[in-house]
C-alpha cells in the first residue's frame, strides 16, 4: 500500500494544481506593483545640490561624474555601471539625491544609457494603459495575482 | 454511368480515408498545444498565449512554418542518404497503422483481419530505424542514443504483446473490429486489469514518453540520437513520436476500454475520440508528476517485472472460460 | 570500448558555470575532476582598492542567491575589527532577514534537484513560492537579489510597519507548500529510486574531505556555526540542528528540508522578541591595523572571512573561504563508478554554486 500510495499521491497532488490560479502574470501588458523602496532611476534636485562630489567619491562601481550644467557641477550617471546599492543617495550632504521606482531603463545602445544631469532631474515618466497587480493569498487556491489600482 | 460511378468510388475513397488522415495531422497540432497548455497549468504557468486568437492555439502551425524554414545542416561525415530518409521513413511507418485501425464499427480505410499484428509489427520496426538514425550521424552521443534505443524498446515490447494475449484469447481473434465489439456487456479493462496496467506502461516506454523517456531527453547527450537534426526532420521526428503516441492511446481505448461502445447521445466517433483524449491526458500528466528513471532500472522494470505479470494475466485468463463465466460471443 | 573523455562543459545543459571532465568507460564514469575559473571576477583583489563600506556591494556578489548572510559575515568581520557594536534591534532585524535567505536560497536549490532527474514540474513550484520571499525582500530593501541592505554599525533602514504581517502570512502559506513538497519529492517513489543510495559519503570520509554545511549534516556529523560559535543575536532563539545518518543524495536533501523548516522556526520566534531602538550606529571611515577572522553559516555551508587592515580607510588584504569551494573536493571521491545517470543527481545534491567556488 505504501508503494501504490507513494505513486498515486504526487499525480493527485500535480492534477489538483491545474485549478489554482496561475502564477506568472503577461508581462507587460500587466505588471507587478514596485513597494515604496524599490530601487530604480534617480532623481536630482538641481535647486539642492552643492556640486560636493561625495557621491562620485564613493560609488563602488565609478558610475557617477559630475559634468557642468547651468554653472555648478551636477552629477552625471552612467546605468551602464550602476549597481542600484544607494550608498550615492545615503551620502548626498543635502538630499538633493534621490532615487525613484522607476526599472524599466532598457536602452538601444549604451551611450543613451548614460543620463545626463538635465534627464535625472526629471520624474519618470509612468507607463500608462496596463493594468498593476500584486500578491495575494487566497484561503483555498493559494499565492496569486490579483488586481491593485 | 461511368463518369458518376468513377466520381462515387473517389468521394467512397476519400470519405473513407479522412478520419485516419485527419488524425495523423490534427493529432500532432492539438495534441502538442493540449499537453503545452496542460502541464503549463500544472506548473502554474500560462502556456501558449498570443499566437491565435484564443490562447495561442495556433502555436504549433508557427512552430512548424518555423522548422520548416530553418536550415538544414547535415554533418560532413554523416551518411547523407539515411540521415535525410530516416525522418521521413519513421513518419511514414509510424503513421501506416492507422491504415487499419477502425475508427467505428465499419469506418477502416483497409479492412484486414490480422491488424492487431500489423500494428505490433510497424511498432517494431522504430527500434531499427532510430538505431539507424544513430548511426548515420557520426556523432558518439548520437550512436550513444542509439543503442539506448534499441535497450529499451526490446525490453519492452515482450510485455506489450504477451498483455494483449489476454484479450485475443478471450475473444479468439486478433481483429480490432471484434475485440471492441466484444465488449458491449464489459468492459475488457474491468476484466484484466493487469493487462491493462502492462499495456499501458509498456506502450510509455514504447512511444518514449516521461518516465521512461531515456534515449530522448539526457542531461548528458544533449537529446540523444535526434542531436544533429535541425530544421523540418526534427519536426518530422517530432511528428513521428506524437503520432505513434496517438496510436498507441487509440488502441488502449479500442482494446480495453471499449472503443466506440457508448450510451447513444454520441456518435461511436465521438466516444473513441473521448476516450482516448482521456487516456492521453493521463499519459501526458505522468510527464509533469514522475522524474525520469534510469537505465538498468528501467530494464529491471521492464524484463523482471513486467514478463511475470503479464504471464500471470494470462494465466487468470484461462481460468475463465475453464470455469465457465463466458462472457463474450 | 576505452575509455572516452566526455567534457561535461560550461555548454552544458545541466552544468552551471563550471566544467567537470568525466573518463567514461562504456556508462560507468571512472574520473572526474572538476575544472573551475568560468567566473572569476577577481573579488579579493578589486577589494583593495575600495572603501570598507564600498566593499559591501562588491562582497555581496560572490553568491548571489545567498547575499544577507554573505554581507553578514563581512560585515561582522569589519565591526569586530572597528570594536563597535551594532544595536539590539539591527541584529534581530539582521537574523531574520538572514533566515529569509536562507529559506530563499534552499527553494532555488530544491527546484535544480528536481530538475535534474528530467522532472520540470518541481523547478516551477519552488521558484514560484521564492517569488513571494523576494517580494518580502523587495518590501524591505527595495532590490530582490542583491540587497547591500547591511551596512557597517547596522542595517540602512528600518523594518516597515507592515512587513511582521506579510512575513507571518508568507510563512503560514510557505508551511503548506512544504507539505505539497514533502508529498512530491520526498515521498515520491520514482525519487527515490534515483537519490536513495546514490553518492554514499560515511562521515569519516566527510570529515577527511573537509566538506561543510548541509553536506557535512547529512552524513551525521552535527556542525553549525550558528550553534557552536554564535553570532548575532543567534543563542536567543530555540532550534534544531537538523542531522542525518545515511550520507546519501536523500540525507542531504532532508537536512536542506528540515532546515527550511527551523528557519521558518527562528524568524517566527525574531519577530515576537524584535524590540525597539535604534537601527544605526555611527562607523568610521579607518580602521585599527590588525586582523580578523569571522565565519557564518551561509545556506551552503560556513562562510569565513579574514581582512588584514593597515590602518587606512581601504583593506590590505581580504580573504573569502567560501564553502562551495571547499565542497570541490568531494567531486572526484564520489563520482567514481556511477553510471553517468547518476552524476546530475550527485552534483546538484552537494548543491555548488560555481559563482561561489570562483569568486
Amino acid at each position: 500500500m505504501g508503494l501504490v500510495s507513494e505513486i498515486l499521491t504526487p499525480l493527485y497532488q500535480a492534477f489538483e494544481h491545474i485549478f489554482r490560479r496561475t502564477f506568472t502574470i503577461k508581462y507587460p501588458y500587466v505588471a507587478l506593483k514596485p513597494t515604496e523602496r524599490t530601487l530604480g532611476r534617480h532623481i536630482l534636485d538641481p535647486s539642492k545640490c552643492i556640486g560636493c562630489g561625495l557621491c562620485a567619491n564613493s560609488c563602488p562601481t565609478k558610475a557617477i561624474e559630475l559634468v557642468e550644467w547651468k554653472e555648478k557641477k551636477h552629477p552625471q550617471i552612467d546605468y551602464g555601471r550602476c549597481v542600484f546599492c544607494e550608498i550615492c543617495v545615503s551620502m548626498c550632504p543635502k538630499g538633493a539625491l534621490g532615487i525613484t521606482s522607476a526599472y524599466e531603463l532598457a536602452a538601444y545602445d549604451k551611450a543613451s544609457l548614460v543620463y545626463s544631469p538635465e534627464q535625472l532631474s526629471v520624474p519618470p515618466k509612468p507607463i500608462e494603459g496596463r493594468k498593476i497587480v500584486s500578491v495575494r493569498f487566497y484561503e483555498r487556491r493559494g499565492a496569486a495575482h490579483a488586481e491593485v489600482k | 454511368m461511368e463518369f458518376l460511378a468513377i466520381v462515387n468510388l473517389i468521394i467512397d475513397a476519400i470519405v473513407k480515408i479522412l478520419p485516419a488522415v485527419l488524425f495523423m495531422i490534427g493529432f500532432p497540432l492539438l495534441g502538442v498545444w493540449y499537453e503545452r497548455k496542460l502541464l503549463a497549468r500544472v506548473m502554474l504557468r500560462i502556456g501558449p498565449l498570443h499566437v491565435g486568437k484564443y490562447a495561442g492555439v495556433l502555436q504549433l502551425i508557427a512552430d512548424f512554418m518555423k522548422l520548416a524554414a530553418k536550415e538544414i545542416i547535415i554533418p560532413t561525415k554523416a551518411n547523407k542518404n539515411i540521415f535525410i530518409a530516416a525522418p521521413i521513413v519513421a513518419t511514414i511507418v509510424a503513421a501506416l497503422p492507422l491504415a487499419v485501425i477502425p475508427f467505428d464499427g465499419n469506418w477502416v480505410v483497409y479492412r484486414f483481419d490480422l491488424n492487431l499484428l500489423f500494428v505490433f509489427a510497424m511498432a517494431s520496426l522504430i527500434p531499427l530505424i532510430i538505431l539507424l538514425t544513430g548511426w548515420a550521424s557520426y556523432n558518439k552521443y548520437s550512436f550513444i542514443g542509439g543503442l539506448r534505443v534499441i535497450f529499451q524498446m526490446l525490453a519492452y515490447e515482450i510485455p506489450l504483446v504477451l498483455s494483449v494475449l489476454g484479450v485475443v484469447i478471450l475473444t479468439q481473434s486478433f481483429d480490432l473490429i471484434k475485440i471492441c465489439n466484444a465488449q458491449s456487456k464489459i468492459w475488457f479493462g474491468l476484466l484484466q486489469p493487469l493487462g491493462l496496467l502492462v499495456f499501458y506502461i509498456a506502450s510509455i516506454a514504447e512511444v518514449e514518453r516521461m518516465p521512461f523517456d531515456i534515449p530522448t531527453a539526457e542531461q548528458e547527450l544533449v537529446i540523444g540520437w535526434q542531436t544533429e537534426y535541425s530544421g523540418i526532420l526534427f519536426g518530422l521526428f517530432m511528428m513521428a513520436n506524437y503520432i505513434s503516441f496517438g496510436i498507441h492511446s487509440l488502441l488502449i481505448t479500442i482494446i480495453f476500454l471499449g472503443g466506440w461502445l457508448g450510451p447513444s447521445f454520441l456518435p461511436p466517433m465521438a466516444w473513441l475520440l473521448l476516450k482516448t483524449a482521456i487516456v492521453a491526458t493521463l499519459t501526458m500528466m505522468f510527464r509533469g508528476t514522475y522524474p525520469r528513471v534510469r537505465m538498468d532500472q528501467l530494464l529491471r522494470l521492464g524484463w523482471r517485472i513486467l514478463i511475470p505479470l503479464a504471464l500471470i494475466n494470462i494465466l487468470l485468463t484461462l481460468l475463465i472460460p475453464t470455469i465457465g463465466l463466458g462472457v463474450v460471443t | 570500448m576505452a575509455v572516452l573523455r566526455i567534457s561535461w562543459g560550461p555548454q552544458h545543459p545541466a552544468s552551471g558555470q563550471m566544467r567537470i571532465i568525466l573518463d567514461v568507460d562504456g556508462d560507468i564514469v571512472v574520473n572526474a575532476i572538476p575544472s573551475v575559473g568560468y567566473t572569476h571576477r577577481s573579488i579579493e583583489k578589486l577589494a583593495e582598492y575600495r572603501r570598507y563600506f564600498q566593499i559591501v556591494p562588491l562582497v555581496e556578489r560572490i553568491c548571489n542567491l545567498d547575499s544577507f548572510n554573505v554581507t553578514l559575515g563581512y560585515v561582522q568581520a569589519v565591526e569586530e575589527l572597528m570594536g563597535i557594536v551594532p544595536p539590539e534591534r539591527a541584529q534581530f532585524i539582521r537574523v531574520i532577514m538572514s533566515e529569509l535567505n536562507r529559506i530563499t536560497s534552499h527553494l532555488y536549490w530544491l527546484a535544480l534537484f528536481g530538475i535534474m532527474p528530467g522532472q520540470p514540474t518541481m523547478l516551477m513550484w519552488p521558484i514560484a513560492d521564492r517569488e513571494l520571499f523576494l517580494d518580502l525582500a523587495e518590501m524591505v530593501t527595495g532590490s530582490r537579489v542583491t540587497y547591500s541592505y547591511f551596512i557597517i554599525g547596522g542595517v540602512r533602514a528600518d523594518l516597515p510597519s507592515d512587513f511582521p504581517n506579510r512575513a507571518l502570512k508568507t510563512l503560514d502559506y510557505f508551511e503548506k507548500r512544504l507539505k505539497v513538497y514533502d508529498k512530491m519529492l520526498y515521498r515520491s517513489k520514482l525519487y527515490e529510486m534515483r537519490n536513495r543510495g546514490v553518492g554514499i559519503m560515511k562521515k569519516a570520509d566527510a570529515i577527511n574531505l573537509g566538506v561543510v554545511g548541509p553536506n557535512l549534516r547529512g552524513s551525521g556529523v552535527k556542525v553549525d556555526t550558528r550553534k557552536d560559535e554564535p553570532y548575532q543575536v543567534y543563542d536567543r532563539f530555540e532550534f534544531e540542528v537538523p542531522t542525518e545518518e545515511v550520507g546519501d543524495a536523500e540525507a542531504r536533501a532532508k537536512v536542506r528540508f528540515h532546515e527550511m523548516e527551523q528557519s521558518i522556526n527562528i524568524v517566527r520566534q525574531a519577530l515576537g522578541m524584535l524590540p525597539e531602538g535604534p537601527f544605526q550606529v555611527k562607523a568610521p571611515f579607518r580602521a585599527p591595523p590588525g586582523e580578523v577572522y569571522k565565519k557564518v553559516e551561509a545556506a551552503r555551508g560556513e562562510l569565513g572571512f579574514y581582512i588584514v587592515s593597515d590602518g587606512t580607510d581601504k583593506p590590505y588584504r581580504l580573504k573569502i573561504s567560501s564553502p562551495s569551494f571547499r565542497n570541490l573536493a568531494a567531486f572526484p571521491f564520489l563520482m567514481k563508478d556511477v553510471t553517468m545517470a547518476d552524476i546530475p543527481v550527485i552534483y546538484f545534491s552537494l548543491d555548488p554554486f560555481p559563482l561561489d567556488i570562483d569568486r
